[in-house]
């Protein structure tokens, strides 16, 4: 029998984020690479399409870390002494978040090559 | 141990996956009152989108930003299935789990929405420019 918990509220949201922010060194990476990346699409003048895709990665990284924060604490919740299905269970949500980082990044730098080459610097 | 046995009836398993997936979709829908929402949202995103003729490597980021919202909604929900499961009295990391999930499904539905004005406010601007 599922037992309704109460519905999360933006508070209760917001709360979610500002912990990560606080506790998570990688999501202080993160706010560094949406600055990053949102300079350098407005310094390569990325039209609107670009402009969409570069959005939707960044979000994708931060929802994937925001994941992945949220299975590190349930794992914790669970069994906070060390077992080995914990152990699988904290590396792969990393590994997802990197495989997402990596293809985002990948992707970036290949919106960027493309710019270049269509104005003929490459 | 016991999770070998699990492996071995591989074939099996990946097809009951997919009525396991049927079913957990259909909780999903159920309960949480947010995926008919982004359904919806999701619904009329492509009906705009027929209307003001969007090519295909926008159609492509439409359907994947639409999917990738609901994959989320759905992530959330099995984290708060998992954490309910695990402890049914308040803890504070049962609450920085259930909070950083809807955190999650937020910022990439806010996300979701920025993509969608990127891609809609020029071909509106288009189309409505042409009438």
């Amino acid at each position: 029998m599922h037992v309704k918990s109460k519905k999360t509220s933006l508070k209760e949201i917001l709360f979610g984020l500002k912990n990560t922010i606080k506790t998570e060194f990688s999501m202080r990476l993160i706010f560094f690479v949406w600055i990053f990346m949102l300079l350098t699409s407005y310094i390569f003048c990325f039209d609107y399409f670009e402009w969409a895709i570069t959005i939707m990665l960044l979000g994708l990284i931060t929802a994937t870390e925001l994941i992945n924060t949220s299975l590190e604490a349930v794992v914790d919740l669970i069994s906070p002494n060390i077992h080995p299905l914990a152990k699988i269970a904290k590396d792969t949500a990393s590994a997802a978040t990197a495989i997402f980082s990596t293809v985002a990044f990948i992707s970036f730098v290949s919106i960027i090559i493309n710019k270049l080459m269509e104005v003929g610097i490459i | 141990m016991n999770r070998d046995v699990i492996k071995k009836k591989g074939i099996s398993r990946f097809f009951k996956s997919f009525k396991y997936s049927f079913e957990g979709l259909v909780y999903a829908f159920k309960h949480e009152q947010n995926m008919l929402v982004h359904v919806v949202i999701g619904v009329l995103v492509i009906i705009l989108g027929i209307y003001v003729k969007l090519n295909l490597y926008e159609w492509l980021l439409i359907g994947v930003v639409i999917g990738l919202v609901i994959a989320t909604e759905l992530i959330n929900t099995s984290i708060e299935a998992v954490v309910d499961l695990s402890c049914s009295k308040i803890h504070p990391l049962a609450k920085i789990a259930k909070d950083t999930a809807a955190a999650s499904v937020f910022v990439f539905a806010v996300t979701a929405v920025v993509v969608g004005l990127c891609i809609f406010i020029p071909n509106l601007m288009e189309v409505l420019e042409i009438l």
